[in-house]
Parts: C-alpha cells; structure tokens; sequence
C-alpha cells in the first residue's frame, strides 16, 4: 500500500511554454523598457531646460557642411560686466590634505568670474544654427588638478573626442550630467591619475562634477558646428571663418543666464559685438 | 517529442510496473525524476561556484592592489641614496608604478595598462570589454563585482545546492518515497532557477556603461530604489532575478513539505527521520513563510524603480541635483525591515540544511546514534523560530527605535543557544565513537570546528553597544564567511562525499579529498580569519580601496596576505574539481549498495537508485536512523529498513529500541 | 599622503581596537573584552574537546563504539550555563546602549554645548555650523564640505580635556543611506534620507597640533583669521560606513578637535565671511 500525493497539473507542455514565455518577457521588459524613461524622469526640470539651451538641438541630416574662408568673416567681442564685483565663496580644503597642500593659495568659486578690467570670464558665446560640421581629429581636454576642474567652462563639437584627465593623485569621481535629451549621463571613478575617452554626439549643455569634492564643477557646451567660444581672462572672444550672413548670436553663463544678439557677418570682415552682464 | 511527454512522469510509481522509455529531454533535461533535477541543480550549482569564486578573487584582488600604489618611505630613501633629488626625485615618485591589474582578465575588460609615465602624458591605450580604466578594476564595477558575488553564492550556489540538489536527492531517499509529491512542480521549480540564474548573469551585460547590479546584495534603496548610473539596467535585472529564484524556492519548499508530511515509509515516523530530512522540513518551513516576503519587497522596489510608486523613497531626494519625482512618503528604513525579515531567515535556510548534513555524516563516519536527537531536531526548530524575531539585529544603526534595539540584542543572543546546543550534541556524538577520517567526516569536523568561531563572532555582533563600533565593518563580512563558507560549504563538500556513490555509483578518490580538505581548511583560515582583526581595526567592509585613509594603510599586508589566501583557496578547489568530474567515469564502483554501513533508507536501494528509487515495494522503517554500536545488536549497525537481529537471537520486537511496527501513528520511541 | 600620524600608526592598532576618546568608548570596549574572554575560553574548551576526542575515539578494529544516545542532564546543563551567561551580557549592556542612543534615557546626555548639522550626499559630508550666534538658519551659518571641528576646553598641554563636552550632530541626507563612522570616538549611525537622526560624543583629548608634533596648549594664540586651523595636519578620520555607490570608499571626512579659543577665532572668521555673501557683498 503506497501513498501518494502526485498532483496532475495542467498540460506540462504548456505550462513550460508558459514559464519561458515569462521569463523571457521579464528580461526584455529589465533591457529595453523603463530604464531610460525614469533617468529622464529624475532630470525632468533640467531636460526642460535644456531644449530652451542647446538652441533648437535638432540635428540635420545629410552631409556635414564645410567651412568655406572665402565667403566667411569673424565676429568678435567682449563681455562686459557692469556694477559691483560679485565676491565668490572661498574653497576650504582643510578636510581633504591632498588637495590642500597642491593648492597652497586660498582659492574662491568662479561661478562668476570678473577680471580686473571689469570683463566676464567663463561666458560661452555661440552663433546659433542647425548646421553641421565635421569635428577636428584633435581632442579636446579638461584636467582635474588640486581638486579643481581646468578650464571650469569649456566647449567641443559633437563628435570630437574629450580626453578627462586625472593629474591628481588622490581619486575623483567625474559625474556629468548633460542637459540634453541625447547624451548619456555617466558617474565613473578614476582613483588615481589617468585619462578617459568619451565623446558626446548632440548640442549639448553638460554639467560636470566631483561627488567626492562637492566644490568642483565644471561647464561643458557641445555644439555640431565650430562657431563658438569660451571668454578667458580679458573677457574677450573671437569667431573665426563664420559663414557670410545675419546670425543670431547667443551667450550663455552658468549662473547669469543667457542673452543673444542679431549679428550681420561680411566675407572677410571682422563683425564687433558685445555683451554686458551683471547681477 | 515522445508520447509518454504529455503523460505525469510518474505514472508508472506502481510497484512492479514498468517504466516506458522516455525521450532524452524528458528524461535528463525537462526531467521530474527528482533525482535527476537533484543532479541537476548539483551541476549548476558547482559551476555558479565557480563563477561565484571567481568574483570572490577579483573581490580580493581589488582590495589587496587598488590603483595608486605610493612609493614607500624605504623606496623614497632608496632613491635619494642613489643619488636622486629634486625634479629627478619627484619624477621617479610620479613614474613610480606598482598597479597591479587582475591578471588575464583585468587588460581584458577594463583596457590596456600603461606605463606611470604615459598615463601621466594623458596617453589612452585600447579599451577593454568594460570600458577603459587602464586594466585597473573602476570602483563602479568592483561594487558590481561584490554584489554578484554574494548574489550568486546565496542564490545561485548555497540556497540551491542544499535545498534543491540535496534536498531533491535525498530526501525521498531517506523518507523511503519513490518521488516527490509534485514532480513535475520540481521540475519547474529548478527551470524557474534556472531562469533566475541566466537573468542574474545576464545582468552583467545590459547596461551601456558596463555596470551591473552593484547596490550591494542587501540592495537598500535609495541607492538600488531610483534609476541613476550607479543603479540602471543591471540592478532591475538582479530584482527578477531574485524574484524568479524566490519563486522556484516557494515551489521547492512546498513541495518538500508536502512529500515529508505524506510520503513516509510505513514506520517512518517524523521522530525516526534522519536529520538531513528534519533539517530539510524545518528549512522549507523556513522558506515557505519567508521567501514571500522578500519577492514583493522586490517587487515595490520594481515598481519604485519603474513604475513611479514611493515605497522606499521619501520626500526631498536628491540624485544628480534634480529631485527625484516620484519620491515622497516612502520610507527607506521599512526595505530593511522586509528584506531582513526574509534575509535573516535566508542565513538559517543557508545553515540548517547543513547541520543536517553535518549531523547524519558524523553519526555514520564515527559509528555512533547522534547524541541527543530529540534536542537536534528542537533546537534546529528553536533556530528557525527565534530566526523570525531576530532581523533587526542588523539594523542596530539604522536609525531604528533604539528600544527595540535592546529587544532585538535579547532576542539575537538567545539564538546562539540552540547553536550552542547544536554544537555540544555533535561533540556527544563523537564522544566514545569509532571516528574513521574520511573525506565527509574531515568536512563535517571542519564545518563543526569552524562554525564555532562563526557561532562565537556572531555575539560580538549581537552586542548593540560593541556592534556600534564594528557594523559594517569586515568584522561582519568574517562572521558570515565563517558561516557560510567554513560552515555551509564545508557541509555541502560533506554531502558531497558522503552521497556520491550513492548519486553516481562510483567513488571519488580518499586521497585527493583529503588533499581537497586540508588545503581548504587551511586557506579558509587564512582568508577569512584576519578579517576579524582588520574588522576589529575598523576597517569598513565594501571599499574599493584603502588608499583614501590614513587608519587604513596598515593593513595592506594582511590585505595582500588575504588574497593570495584566497587564490590559494580558488586553487584548491580544482582538486575537487578534477575528483569529481574524474571520478564520474573513473571511480571506483561500490561493492555493495551501503558501502558507508550506514542505517537511513537511502542506503537500502540499489547503487545509484533506479527510477521510481525502488524496485518494488518501498522499506518499511523498524526503528530510528542511528542505530550504530547497538550494545543488544547482533550487527555493528542495524539498518532502519530491517528489524534489529539481537545478540540473544531475539528479532526486532523487544529491541529497546521502537517495536517494529509499521504504522506511523505509534508513538515514536528513540533510543534516550 | 599626509604626515605620518604616530597615533594611527600605533602597532597596536593593528591587532586590536583603535585608541578610544570617548566617555561611552571605554564602556563598548569594556564589553568587548568579556565577550573576548568568554569567547576565547568558549573557543579553546570546544576545539579542544573536539581534538581530543579525534584523537582518543580514531579508529581502533579493537573497540567497539560506545553507544551514547543522550544525556539529558548535559542538554540541561549546556543549555541553561550559556543562556545565564548570555543574558547577564546582554542584560549588562543595555544601559551603555540606551545611553548612547536612546534620547529618552535618563543617562542620555541633557546638555550640548556644540551643535553642527551634517546632511550627507554621495559622496560628501556637509557640515552645517550654526556661526557665532549658535543657532541654526540665521545668515551667520556656514557649510563647509568634509570638515568637522568641534572645542573642547584644554586642561594641560597633553591635550587632555579638563570637563565633559557634548557635541551633538543632526545627521541626515540627501540621497542614499550614508553611515558616519568615527573608529575612535566608538561612533556609528547611519545618514537616512526623509529622517533626521542625532549623533553625540564627547572628546578626551585634542587632535595634535602641527607638524612638530607637539600638543595644543590652552594658553596658544591664534591668529584672528582662523588660519591657524588650516594648517594643522592632525586629524581623526570618519569614514563612510553604508554602501553609498562607486564614491564609497572615497567619503572621508577629518575631524579636529580645537581647543576652544582657537574654534571660537575660526568660526568668527567663517561667520562673518557668510554674513558678508549673504548681504550680497
């Protein structure tokens, strides 16, 4: 006399089919579905930001454009800025030895920036167009030096390669975070000195960050085409071999905000505009 | 596919009947022979060790060589006895390179490394399969590397193996069963397993950036709870993952119950149940009430991650300076008290089936009853039921009520009791014995010696005010690798041994087993031991590296020495490996069906068993599972399955031991 | 790296617990040597009844075992000796627990005379200081990143404490679960967004002062802005304990412990820089 307890479930066949057909519709619902959508959730008020900032963003398809010198001119300028001199907040190293003792001078904040003939640095001025051109073969650069980003505000084109180099010894996260809708946002550690390689592929207006040393930041515009500049110590900048014609020409700054202007470039002339920025 | 495919497998169980032949897949791979998908979680679960292993030593590597080795001071003076100084000097301190990539696989996946002086030119070299990080292991990626492992080795090695490979094979061995109550839902059980495992491993691969599940095993949100880059695709994989392991538990669990409570030999009474079996009753009880828990705690931190639900997140986060949207009302305290209410449990289920093991082993290889079998089974039930009340152990820092910080360091130290007891009955079962040092013996003394230390640490952690200082600390990851490495896995290797002729029909080799012990008991030691003293240091557990503290640079030696430990550890295991694999084909054959003279009715059947486990009718059990040095019995041991031939001639009814009687209403009668 | 910390340092360290600074220190560590003896003994007596009993009960075709099903005296015995033990240990901490953790405890600590906030976020501690008027969200608060300094009163120039001074921080965080750990001060508690949990300790001694190795006196001058702090290069460490993400192991924060003119010089100075940013200068 033996007991048993064997139960028949349903058809085995199906209920195998059953149970593959769930797993396999929870592995692609893990790859392919949510993971994006929530990651632009969390950064919804800066994705809306960011469409009014990268000035349309909308990539032409087609071939890239070339520069042509003989129907191009220049636009310069400078930035101006007007009132007291802002004092910026003074980076207290004391708690982290390794920064400290690379940069022996107090040093400040330079979210804004005024230089002593009472110009603005770290503004990014750039014509606004759709168009695209091809990016150079050389990289651009942002070093990471005594817990500080250098340059704090830079520019490249879409496509060109941006070496993030490391010169310090003690480790750093490099957490940028783009405004844009296209580039990825990315949090890597490099612990010791080195470099990486990343390349961002639409206009784009990136933040980027050491989580470790909350003071460090740094701003990074990704245009398709090279008609850009970052101003530097005498507040000025210079557009070279912009094509003949009336462009809109846009300043932005990471705490003033943006301006632009309507700027009509003659073939091999040299167009003069400026801006004045002030609290 | 055959036609037998859509008939119940087990249709044929009538003594005497004969099986129709089935398919090759229906036999060996969608199989409901429970032997077979006990064999087949073996496989699995062996090469899961594997793999788990292999994260263990790149775990390690990272810890003893992470990126930025200094100069010494000696080095330094070194160099300026040569000679050296000023911008030389500073040169040869900036060229100084002593990073050490995980070999193979480090250049493989995280790039080329390059020299000091070309790293510091901003040179790039080719990247790898994960980026590019000079070879060296990305801190991102060493939490990915730890989390998995402690994934893998709960869920896919250590939970698996006792309760699916030893708990399917054995058990309806020793309760004289010719299967499982639901066949074909141990079958499913073991293909939902093996859908969790190849979502667990495919979690490696999804994200862009490289990175998998790396919030630790613990999973706490908010770190695992919103989607960020250190949280994306890889760590929503390891939730259904988990979830679709949980599952095949909850169908293993009530399967097991099941077939323990109704497919009994005649005589068989719970009281005369070997301890593998009891251990495997209490555990699944175990996992019955807990698992539940920790799917849905998976499931909300799901719907958290992708479905815009609060659970977990409360009001105010901040990730990458943009609020998270969907966070407000959750509680991030409440995800420890619903992982911990399954996970405290989980360590039991990891353990008991092991004392299960341990106990049977010990009874068998040292010719003695266990001593004290009632309290065996009481205090293994006392552990599984103090296990519900102890959780909050865990969470002493969490910021929890700290009055119930005092009721959870009560309830925690009463547990260590039913260990206690545990412990001194397998001592009483060696005292007096006939101990024969075989491989499962040599396992079993190893799992015993070493889950003291495991048992004793576990106090310093029950403390509240000491746990203060050594929370998460590698004081803790020692305590729960003495639990469950020189602890659980010890049991397992015992298991292992003891049951492979029985499993396969061959012998493993004495020799490379004891080879395979010693050299394991060794490294383990030498592993896992120096943990409790950097753990005592305040060395916090699940750093990338050491370099960003000063308290930290001292135990860089103890750190290398742990490491080379462990690939001593990893090395050994290949005599397994090699025994194992090897013996398979060339073992030696048994000469009986009870080589070990062991007396549960597992050893009754043929060697290995055929299907449907016996060829008629089941045994009926006599009397309990340890009747070994019987003063009254005729033979050295007297086989459950059989009457005791007493000295005086007399047959089983007047042993002092339980009339041979086959209903199993009678009172049970074990021998103390 | 920074200057060799003899403290740090010390080889004893290495084996054993870090020095302790703290009044409810001593009490932990107090536990921690019982449970360390009555472990060790634990330890010693079962192994070694086990090795012995390898070595006595080994295979022997001469003997036969001994067939031994049970003692229920010994389950008796070896259940209630431990169970005494256990409970009188836990029973005997529970008094240091509450007084370190349970604010509604008579011993918990009534006063404090240092008050900071510290909100965590990967991978940074920020330290909010409440400036020279004590108290917190006026204009004269200051955050500083990953610095922590709290006054004590000096009674000699070894640094020693002349009374108890509480200090108690209002620990949170902005994102995931943080853990402030200080090894020497026996201080653990985990940085829990949605809920402000609060920390205390007090100091026995001053952190050292200077490259020369020489303790802080009492009657030391300080220059008024507060830079003497700057320079010191001895700190105790804190680190972050809760997995927080890839920054984990990076999460330090140093903490000096000041006598108390010096602190008072140094948050006039940070004080009064906020008050001038905040008046928009």
């Amino acid at each position: 006399m033996e007991r048993r307890g064997i139960m028949k479930l349903a058809n085995p066949r199906l209920t195998w089919a059953l149970a593959l057909t769930i797993t396999l519709v929870a592995v692609a619902a893990a790859c392919g579905g949510g993971d994006s959508r929530s990651r632009e959730a969390i950064r919804g008020r800066a994705k809306k930001n960011a469409n009014a900032v990268a000035g349309g963003g909308a990539e032409t398809a087609g071939n890239p454009k070339k520069i042509d010198p003989a129907n191009a001119g220049t636009i310069s300028g400078v930035v101006k800025w007007e009132g007291a001199k802002p004092s910026m907040e003074t980076i207290d190293m004391s708690g982290t030895p390794e920064c400290a003792h690379v940069v022996k001078e107090m040093i400040t904040q330079e979210n804004i920036v005024v230089n002593d003939d009472n110009t603005v640095r770290f503004a990014f001025v750039s014509i606004d167009t759709a168009d695209v051109y091809d990016p150079p073969s050389e990289a651009a650069v942002i070093d990471q030096v005594g817990c500080r980003y250098v340059p704090h505000v830079f520019a490249l084109m879409s496509g060109q390669k941006l070496k993030i180099k490391s010169s310090d010894s003690t480790g750093h996260n490099v957490h940028y975070m783009p405004f844009g809708d296209v580039n990825e946002e990315e949090n890597f550690a490099m612990t010791t000195a080195g470099t990486r390689e990343r390349t961002f592929t639409s206009n784009d207006w990136i933040k980027f960050k050491c989580d470790l040393h909350p003071w460090m930041g740094a701003w990074c515009a990704v245009r398709t085409h090279p008609f850009f500049a970052v101003t530097g110590t005498d507040g000025k900048f210079t557009i070279a071999n912009v094509p003949a014609g009336t462009h809109k020409l846009v300043l932005k700054h990471e705490v003033l905000g943006e301006q632009s202007v309507t700027v009509t470039v003659e073939a091999g002339k040299t167009a003069t505009t400026e801006f004045t920025l002030k609290k | 596919m055959s036609t037998t495919a859509a008939a119940p497998a087990t249709a044929g169980h009538d003594a005497g009947h004969a099986h129709p032949e089935l398919s090759f897949l229906r036999k060996w791979v969608f199989s409901t022979d429970h032997k077979v998908i006990g064999i087949q979680y073996l496989f699995s679960c062996i090469a899961m060790f594997l793999v788990g292993g292999l994260l263990a030593l790149m775990v390690r590597w990272q810890v003893a060589y992470p990126a930025g080795a200094k100069p010494s001071e000696e080095k330094v003076q070194e160099w300026r006895d040569q000679g050296l100084s000023g911008a030389a000097l500073n040169q040869a301190i900036a060229e100084f390179d002593e990073d050490k990539p995980f070999p193979i696989l480090g250049e493989l996946l995280w790039g080329e490394k390059l020299s000091k002086a070309d790293i510091n030119a901003g040179e790039v070299g080719e990247a790898g399969l994960f980026g590019n990080s000079n070879g060296m292991m990305p801190n991102e990626w060493y939490n990915v590397a730890f989390t998995m492992h402690a994934s893998v080795m709960i869920f896919l090695v250590i939970i698996p193996i006792l309760t699916g490979a030893f708990g399917n094979y054995v058990i309806p061995l020793q309760l004289g069963a010719k299967d499982m109550a639901f066949p074909f839902l141990n079958g499913l059980s073991y293909w939902t397993w093996f859908s969790a495992l190849l979502v667990l491993v495919a979690s490696f691969f999804v994200d862009p950036a490289g990175i998998g599940a790396g919030a630790g095993w613990t999973s706490y949100p908010p770190l695992s709870g919103v989607v960020s880059p250190s949280a994306g695709a890889g760590q929503t994989l390891w939730c259904i993952g988990v979830i679709l392991g949980g599952t095949s538990s909850i169908m293993g669990s009530m399967n097991y119950i099941t077939t323990i409570v109704n497919l009994r030999a005649p005589g068989l009474t719970l009281f005369r149940m070997p301890l593998t079996t009891w251990a495997a009753f209490i555990t699944s009880i175990l996992q019955l009430f807990a698992t539940p828990v920790l799917s849905s705690a998976m499931a909300m931190l799901l719907f958290d991650r992708h479905m815009g639900t609060s659970f977990f997140l409360p009001e105010g986060l901040i990730f990458s300076e943009a609020p998270v949207p969907n966070a407000g009302g959750g509680q991030v305290i409440l995800w420890q008290h619903i992982f911990w209410f399954y996970s405290h449990p989980a360590v039991y289920i990891m353990i008991l089936p092991a004392m299960g093991i341990v106990s049977d082993v010990i009874a068998v290889w040292s010719r003695k009853p266990i001593f004290g079998y009632r309290p065996m089974v009481f205090s293994m039930s006392a552990i599984a039921g103090l296990g519900f009340v102890v959780w909050g152990h865990h969470m002493f820092q969490s910021g929890m009520n700290p009055v119930l910080g005092t009721t959870f360091m009560i309830s925690t130290i009463m547990i260590a009791l039913p260990s206690a007891v545990k412990v001194f009955n397998w001592l009483g079962t060696l005292w007096g014995g006939q101990i024969t040092f075989s491989p499962p013996l040599l396992f079993a003394l190893g799992f015993v010696s070493m889950f003291v230390i495991g048992g004793l640490s576990g106090i310093y952690m029950a403390n509240a005010p000491f746990d203060i200082f050594i929370h998460d600390t590698y004081f803790i990851v020692a305590h729960i690798h003495y639990v469950l490495f020189t602890g659980s896995v010890m049991g397992i290797f015992a298991g292992i041994y003891h049951w492979y002729p029985k499993m396969f029909g061959r012998h493993m080799s004495d020799g490379l087993g004891k080879i395979h012990f010693w050299l394991t008991f060794s490294f383990m030691n030498g592993v896992f031991f120096p943990m409790h003293i950097i753990g005592l240091g305040g060395y916090p557990r699940r750093y990338a590296s050491f370099r960003s503290y000063d308290f930290l640079q001292t135990y860089e030696g103890m750190n290398v020495f742990m490491t080379w430990c462990a690939i001593g550890l990893g090395l050994s295991q290949l005599f397994f490996l090699w025994n194992f694999l090897w013996s398979l084909v060339a073992g030696k054959k048994p000469t009986s069906d009870n080589p070990w003279h062991a007396c549960s009715l597992e050893w009754s059947t043929q060697t290995p068993p055929p299907h449907g486990n016996w060829i008629g009718a089941v045994p009926t059990a006599y009397h309990g599972p340890y009747e070994y040095s019987h003063p009254n019995c005729k033979d050295e041991f007297a086989p459950q399955w059989m009457p005791m031939q007493r000295n005086d001639g007399g047959g089983g009814g007047a042993s002092p031991t339980a009339p041979a009687v086959a209903a199993s209403s009678a009172p049970p009668t074990a021998p103390h | 790296m920074q200057q060799v910390r003899a403290e740090h340092f010390d080889a004893a360290w290495k084996w054993w617990l870090p020095p302790n600074h703290s009044s409810f220190g001593e009490e932990i560590d107090l536990m921690y040597i019982w449970i360390f003896w009555i472990t060790m003994v634990t330890f010693v007596v079962v192994e070694g009844v086990m090795v012995y009993f390898c070595f006595k009960y080994r295979r022997n075709p001469a003997r036969k075992a001994t067939y031994i099903a049970g003692s229920h005296k010994l389950e008796v015995a070896w259940t209630v000796i431990p169970a005494i033990i256990l409970v009188a240990l836990g029973v005997a901490s529970t008094n240091t627990w509450a007084k370190i953790k349970n604010s509604s405890d008579p011993s918990y600590p009534q006063e404090f005379q240092t008050e900071v906030k510290i909100a965590a976020q990967q991978f940074a501690w920020n330290v909010t200081y409440p400036g020279t008027d004590r108290k917190f969200d006026t204009a004269d608060d200051f955050m500083l990143p990953n610095i922590l300094n709290v006054p004590v009163e000096l009674k000699d120039g070894a640094g020693n404490v002349t009374s108890e001074e509480n200090v108690r921080i209002m620990l949170s965080s902005k994102d995931v679960i943080h853990s402030l750990f200080i090894p020497v001060l026996r201080v653990k508690q985990d940085a829990v967004p949605g809920y402000i949990g609060n920390v205390w300790f007090d100091c026995d001694r001053a952190t050292y002062a200077g490259p020369d190795g020489k303790h802080l006196t009492g009657d030391q001058t300080y220059s008024e802005d507060g830079k003497t702090l700057l320079d010191w290069e001895e700190a105790y460490e804190i680190a972050c304990a809760e997995l927080c993400g890839l920054g984990h192991s990076g999460m330090r924060m140093q903490l000096k412990v000041v006598p108390r003119a010096a602190w008072e010089a140094w948050v006039k100075v940070k004080s009064d820089e906020a008050k001038k940013r905040a008046e928009g200068g």
